[in-house]
């Protein structure tokens, strides 16, 4: 036997004490001559036996309570065999069961049970293990942490409804907030022994282990691992096809028109494989591709859909999908079909003859027919109108041949193009490089270098001198009339003269079109949520005869359209589980109500005009705001919410890092997890116990003949003889 | 006769002498005694004897002679010819006493004087023998003026200790005694009590009268003690350290039947018995005991 605390073995010298008073007792006993004593002796003879079983009996419990005590403050425990089952297995238990329930849990094998629904079994049995003095609570790991009912409990039965009736919301993992909670629940528990068992799988995204370096026990608890990671997928990351991105452009020039382009990803792919993927709107299959797909690559499934109606267009692009996340299969977007685009025309070289103007063939253009003119509202102002427009009202600004930009104009388009507007630059006479760079420096493709003069328009070599458009991207948006049979070609077209451009190489910036002679003809870049259009020739006859020729037209719509995102606008997707932040300036809204796929209604105050959304499972949300105590509906406010991209990536977390981090977070005085677990049997509580029996034993043994005798006077009716009477 | 008048044994220590605690005592009996003692009054008439030449015309029965025509002579117990042998254990567990009752050998001391001096008042002759087990004192029986005083001296100079040695005594009693005499035994009886009674009944069937005065404390039967008590034996018989709780049913159980024992064996034997406690007056005792003698005199008349 050893003992945790073997310096109280010296209280055992207290066993000497009984003795010692024995001894005591005997020399200050009163001394009676007597003399009667063959009768005492007679008698003593008679009753020794019982006496001395009495007290031998007293004296042995009162050595016993003196032993037990002292050995049991010294907390022996015995060394069991492995299968031996160790006293923290027996002390009533305070027990944290984190089940994780993000996104990555869905996955499935053939069609078969998620993981969620295996760690939820395995988490029922594991509760029903627990013995009738352990308590128990669950806490579901996904996004914020939910503790299931009121935390530790003895209510076993509580917990297993809570286990049965849980929804997994599939969304982020979040381990670490949900060990913090746990930590905080044992905080408060009493029980000597404390644990934390996680149920779930081993996807690095789960077991984020910068997070969790973050997530301290200090040794409060035991943390255990339930993994429900397939074992015929150890160490590898589970098979996996998630549609990772769906994006969306108007196409072509038939009204509604759009482009989607949905990104599909792989993991745990071990070969390429075809996927069929399917294009719906409001649940109705409309096109239907197959594309291959790589391991641990992707592909690019591209639909052509014409958007009919006004109003909310529920967009969805799903994949089939056998084996792998389930949550992960579809990507919701609501769009939205405006359209109208709202175009500024900025005039940076107005004249009052006409044809001479800037803008005129572009006005022209943008007028050309009833249909244009519908679709595409311009508004012209000079340099000076800029600096007075509100730029929010407009989808695209057009800076034709402006010579600078003052600093504030500046900074007010770019946060314009950043958030998702449209900028359309087009040189000209006026154009000065070094004021363009320096004022449009960060909108701009490429920084311009200089202006390249190839010829005047009315040379009559211009034939030969001037360049032309040769080489396009026919898959841009902008270009796709020019690839249709029978579209115009832009090759007809000459440019005498064009921006200089620096090279340079940027993610952000293509090179939509060349000249003839590799000058850059149209570049694009994204800037936040918009883009800029960077033409280095003209937007009128100075430098080109582009806006005589027939692609012009459809070149100009094409560009207008392309610049405008927020005409046929989506709303940014949201993460299913994540807290969003949904403005609603302007609208007077008291209170925004989102209908989910599910029909759940969810009802969200509003307070400065801002609403807090947390979509709870993936789909379409169409809105509606109380106004002034009326619902009304607001499709414009209608959001899409899909499953977190970080949770399709089901690469396991490295093995012995997580070890390590399991070994350090329960290790310290409380709840130490050796590297080699030692079956220890605690014996002090049974000691105790003993002691007790003895304590009480020994009270009813010493009081016994004179509780008895009191006992006897009360009940006796006549007063004892004391007089010798045979 | 009103206890008041009794002396109370627990200040029989403080009269002093054994003569003055006796001379206490007697004066309590013979007020309490329901015939006035006179002079020659233990003189009692036992039978009728054919007149004998030689026998003492004064006690011719002329009435006898009336109705029957013959000279009797009346015999006469002659009390002042009775010996009374008082035999006084002294051994040590006389010594015994407990809280302010006197000791077994005080108080059988004060009733052995108060008893000779009853005796020599009616015209007996009280002895002594006191004993223990490694020595013996004799005063034998007069009828001497002194005899009282010298028996009180004697008394006095007693000191309890040694063990019993009773049935020894009363077997040379046997064999000295051969007269009619009374044999007064005064003991507690605590040891060696077998032999004793055993020497007492032999005795009886000797024609003498034996009487015992079975001497206790109220403690012996009571056994007052609570705590652990280290009882020491008064004779040199052992010790026991024991709590009184645990022993006091089987030792009165014990002294009981020994008590019963010798009560039965007494009066089966005709000897008289008388259990006294130091803790009650003499007086009663004694008259009871004059009292039983006179009645038993007149059956034997």
């Amino acid at each position: 036997m050893r003992f945790l605390n073997p310096v109280m073995l010296l209280g055992l010298l207290a066993v000497l004490v009984p003795i010692i008073v024995h001894l005591i007792n005997r020399r200050q006993a009163a001394r009676v001559p007597f003399p009667a004593m063959v009768f005492l002796l007679r008698s003593q003879e008679q009753t020794a036996r019982h006496l001395k079983l009495r007290q031998w009996l007293l004296l042995a419990a009162r050595i016993g309570v003196l032993l037990l005590i002292p050995l049991a403050m010294a907390q022996p425990y015995a060394l069991c065999g492995e299968s031996g089952v160790t006293a923290d297995e027996r002390l009533p238990a305070a027990v944290v069961v984190v089940v994780d329930d993000s996104g990555s849990m869905s996955w499935r094998e053939g069609g078969g049970r998620t993981l969620y629904d295996q760690a939820a079994e395995r988490a029922t049995q594991l509760v029903r293990e627990l013995r009738s003095w352990d308590r128990v609570a669950v806490i579901f790991a996904s996004d914020e942490p939910l503790v299931a009912g009121a935390g530790l409990a003895d209510d076993r039965a509580a917990t297993l409804r809570a286990l049965r009736g849980h929804e997994p919301r599939y969304g982020s993992a979040g381990l670490a907030a949900a060990l913090q909670e746990a930590r905080l629940l044992l905080l408060e528990a009493d029980q000597p022994v404390r644990r934390v068992v996680v149920v779930g799988d081993d996807t690095r995204r789960a077991w984020d282990l910068r997070e969790l370096e973050r997530v301290s026990l200090d040794g409060l608890a035991h943390v255990e691992r339930v993994s429900v990671h397939p074992r015929v997928y150890a160490g590898r990351a589970l098979p996996n096809l998630a549609v990772r991105d769906i994006a969306w452009a108007e196409a072509g020039s038939e009204p509604g028109m759009v482009e989607i382009t949905a990104e599909i990803g792989s993991h745990g792919l071990e070969q390429p494989t075809q996927v069929t993927v399917e294009l719906l709107e409001r649940d109705s299959v409309v096109a239907t591709t197959r594309i291959p797909v790589e391991p641990e690559g992707g592909g690019l499934a591209v639909f052509t859909h014409v958007l009919e109606g006004d109003g909310v267009h529920e967009i969805t692009v799903r994949i089939d999908e056998q084996t792998g996340l389930t949550s992960d299969n579809a990507r919701h977007l609501a769009l939205q079909q405006r359209r109208s685009v709202n175009v500024l025309l900025v005039n940076g070289a107005p004249n009052a003859v006409a044809y001479l103007d800037e803008l005129f063939y572009l006005e022209r253009a943008i007028n050309a027919s009833p249909e244009e003119r519908r679709d595409v509202r311009a508004s012209t102002v000079g340099i000076e109108g800029l600096a007075r427009a509100e730029l929010d009202a407009w989808d695209v600004v057009v800076l034709a041949n402006v010579a600078h930009v003052p600093g504030e104009q500046a900074a007010q388009l770019l946060a314009f193009v950043e958030q998702g507007g449209g900028l359309w630059l087009t040189p000209g006479e006026q154009l000065d490089p070094a004021r363009w760079n320096a004022a449009l420096g960060a909108l701009l493709p490429r920084r311009i270098r200089d202006v390249v003069r190839l010829c005047e328009p009315d040379d009559p070599d211009a034939n030969i001198k001037a360049t032309r458009l040769s080489v396009f991207d026919p898959s841009h948006a902008i270009f796709r009339p020019f690839v249709l049979p029978g579209g115009e070609s832009l090759e007809n077209s000459r440019v005498y003269s064009y921006a200089l451009l620096d090279p340079g190489a940027d993610d952000s910036t293509r090179t939509l079109a060349s000249y003839a002679d590799g000058g850059p003809a149209i570049l694009e870049r994204a800037v936040g949520r918009g883009r800029v259009l960077l033409w280095t020739t003209t937007i009128d006859l100075d430098w080109t005869d582009l806006p005589i020729r027939t692609a012009y037209l459809p070149l100009v719509s094409r560009t207008l359209r392309y610049l405008a995102r927020r005409a046929g606008e989506s709303r940014i997707a949201l993460t299913v589980g994540e807290r969003n932040r949904i403005a609603l300036e302007g609208l007077g809204a008291e209170q925004l109500i989102y209908t989910g796929p599910d029909g759940s209604r969810h009802v969200m105050g509003v307070e400065d005009d801002v609403a807090r959304f947390v979509p709870p499972v993936v789909g379409i949300y169409t809105a509606s705001l109380v106004v002034r105590g009326a619902e009304r509906p607001a499709p414009e406010l209608s959001v899409a919410a899909n499953h977190p991209v970080a949770e399709s990536d089901t690469t396991p977390a490295p093995p012995d890092e997580l070890a390590a981090w399991l070994r350090g977070a329960g290790a310290g005085s409380g709840g130490a997890i050796a590297d080699v677990p030692e079956n220890r049997t605690r014996t002090w509580p049974v000691l105790l116990f003993i002691a007790l029996v003895l304590v009480y034993l020994e009270s009813l043994l010493a009081l016994r003949r004179r509780l008895w005798s009191r006992l006897a006077d009360l009940f006796r009716t006549t007063a004892p003889s004391d007089r010798p009477a045979p | 006769m009103s206890t008041s008048t009794y002396i109370d044994p627990r200040v029989l220590r403080s009269l002093g002498s054994t003569q003055l605690r006796a001379r206490g005592v007697v004066e309590g009996v013979i007020a309490g005694i329901h015939r006035n003692p006179h002079r020659g009054s233990s003189v009692e008439f036992a039978e009728y004897k054919e007149y004998a030449p030689g026998d003492d015309v004064r006690h011719i029965d002329w009435r006898a002679f009336a109705r029957v025509d013959r000279y009797y002579v009346k015999q006469f117990e002659d009390e002042t010819n009775l010996r009374a042998w008082l035999l006084l254990d002294s051994s040590g567990s006389m010594g015994f006493s407990w809280e302010d009752a006197p000791t077994k050998l005080l108080y059988a001391s004060t009733l052995v004087a108060s008893l000779a001096w009853l005796l020599l008042r009616q015209g007996d002759a009280p002895g002594l023998v006191t004993f223990r087990e490694d020595a013996a004192r004799w005063l034998p029986p007069s009828s001497r003026r002194d005899q009282l005083e010298d028996l009180c001296r004697l008394l006095d100079e007693l000191q309890p200790e040694g063990g019993t040695a009773v049935e020894r005594a009363m077997a040379r009693l046997a064999e000295r005694v051969h007269q009619r005499s009374l044999i007064v035994l005064v003991s507690d009886l605590l040891d060696g009590s077998d032999e004793l009674l055993r020497t007492a009944r032999v005795l009886r069937r000797r024609g003498l009268e034996v009487a015992v005065f079975h001497i206790m404390d109220r403690a012996e039967w009571t056994l007052p003690w609570e705590d652990m008590t280290l009882f020491e034996g008064m004779e040199g018989d052992g010790e026991l350290l024991v709590e009184p709780d645990g022993i006091r049913a089987a030792y009165q159980r014990a002294l009981r039947e020994h008590l019963q024992r010798i009560e039965q064996t007494c009066r089966a034997s005709d000897i008289e018995y008388a259990r006294v406690l130091t803790d009650e007056p003499l007086e009663p005792v004694l008259i009871s005991f004059v009292d039983g003698r006179r009645r038993g005199a007149g059956r034997r008349r």
